[in-house]
């Protein structure tokens, strides 16, 4: 027995279905919704595979977003990543599924190859902004800003770093390692933090002179009755360790697989500037410090000399404030 | 081995893919644009309003905003320039800081979430599909050399 011809969505064609015959039960197609045989993982070239106009009917070949005859928009669910995913696992009848080819792998899918890389740094970047906001919107609407909240924060970015840096541990572990330094990079990490520091004062200049307001590292530490070396624990250490973990490990080196080397460390200055919400220190010391960072670290092979710089940084600021300098 | 010649559609399909994706980055270019003339043209309207505020603290807080919106307008200018050469940095750069700014209004002030949000999801929209573009550009052009 016949069941009745069924129309295939903007086809103009019919698919006949056979009755249910003992055994599988039948399948429906996830485009058409079509039952019968013939089905098959994607790029298995069938034959009588088709693929049509929506518009004129025309056929088309794999990957193209306008039909040649009629300039009509090949409709996404059909060409797109919906139809590569569904076709993948074998939900498409074999005329859904349409012809496979080469243009069919990337140019047909939304996301082009190595993509995935920019997403990973993307993550990673989002999680710590996620953190830093978080303490940032604690500390303005509880008006608490007491060096408690400074202790769950580090230990939240320590946590999350800990975490990304174990789960993406091949990206990190060729930059655990002794340095490799040439006369170039021991002079750039010889001058980085001594010239970071006088900007750092330059910008306390500039921002006083701008009437905006000057932060202190200290102060907190101080009011709440913590000496200098939990200060330095908190703003020297764990920052310089975490954060060139995060900076110059994990996302420069993803970044690295999507862009050019200095396109790379250039974004990461950027992103790793952006963090600190620090709009005079941004242009003033912020990006030009974690540039130097970032090829510090690809020059010398290791995240020592980063970290170093950047705990000489942090620890230089706190001392200026101890000794008001 | 020689390579087969590819066909005159898989030609077609490549030139209609990457007139697409140069549209979208150009587009991509044109929104860092708009950012950036957005700021700044914000940062002027809150220093003529720190102008006229006579009470000093108001004043003070209204010029600190002007400063910050106007350095991120430069910002995003020099943004535009650098898209030039290299759009898919200027575009992913561009991206996380709008994104991480407006995350910031929204924490430091939550009714900031409602204010102007067409305007943000669509800068946020066209910044993204230039991300994609570009990123499908470069490797394109990569392919071809």
């Amino acid at each position: 027995m016949h069941e009745p011809e069924i129309p295939v969505p903007g086809t103009g064609e019919t698919a006949c279905t056979t009755a249910p015959q003992p055994g599988p039960p039948p399948r429906y197609c996830a485009l058409c919704g079509a039952a019968g045989q013939g089905w098959g993982a994607a790029g298995a070239a069938l034959p009588g595979r088709e693929h049509r106009c929506d518009a004129c009917y025309q056929p088309l070949a794999a990957g193209l977003l306008h039909c040649p005859d009629c300039g009509w928009r090949v409709s996404h669910p059909e060409t797109g990543a919906w139809r590569a995913q569904h076709a993948a696992a074998g939900r498409l009848c074999a005329r859904a599924a349409g012809p496979a080819g080469p243009a069919a792998s990337h140019a047909d899918t939304d996301e082009p190859a190595g993509f995935e890389h920019l997403r990973a740094a993307g993550l990673l970047f989002g999680c710590l902004l996620g953190v830093v906001l978080l303490n940032y919107a604690w500390v303005i609407h509880t008006k608490i800003d007491s060096t408690a909240v400074d202790f769950v924060f580090a230990a939240a970015i320590g946590a999350l770093v800990s975490t990304f840096a174990w789960r993406w541990r091949e990206w990190l572990q060729p930059l655990c390692r002794w340095p490799q330094f040439d006369r170039r990079a021991l002079l750039v990490m010889l001058a980085t933090p001594l010239l970071t520091l006088v900007a750092v004062r330059g910008q306390d200049a500039l921002a006083k002179w701008l009437h905006l307001p000057v932060v202190h590292y200290l102060d907190g530490f101080v009011r709440d009755g913590y000496g200098l070396g939990t200060a330095l624990v908190f703003v020297a250490v764990l920052p310089a360790v975490f954060e060139e973990i995060a900076f110059r490990g994990l996302i420069l080196a993803r970044l690295r697989l999507v862009m050019s080397t200095p396109q790379a460390l250039l974004v990461n200055a950027l992103m790793f500037a952006v963090l600190h919400f620090n709009i005079v220190g941004f242009v003033v010391f912020l990006v030009p410090l974690a540039y130097l960072n970032g090829w510090l670290t690809l020059r010398t092979r290791s995240l020592l000399p980063a970290i170093c710089i950047h705990f000489l940084h942090n620890a230089g600021v706190l001392a200026g404030e101890y000794y008001s300098l | 081995m020689d390579t087969p010649p590819p066909s005159p559609q898989s030609t077609l399909a490549e030139s209609q893919h990457k007139a697409t994706h140069k549209q979208t980055v150009k587009s991509g270019r044109g929104w860092i644009l708009a950012v950036s003339v957005l700021q700044l043209l914000s940062a002027t309207l809150v220093y003529v309003a720190s102008r006229n505020v006579d009470e000093p603290a108001s004043t003070r807080t209204l010029m600190f905003t002007s400063i910050v919106v106007a350095v991120l307008g430069l910002i995003f200018f020099g943004l535009w320039i650098w898209a030039r050469r290299a759009p898919f940095a200027a575009a992913v750069s561009a991206l996380s800081l709008y994104v991480s700014f407006i995350a910031l209004d929204v924490v430091v002030d939550p009714s900031q979430l409602a204010r102007g949000i067409i305007v943000k999801m669509l800068i946020i929209a066209g910044l993204s599909q230039a991300v994609k573009s570009s990123y499908a550009l470069k490797k394109a052009a990569e392919a071809g050399r």
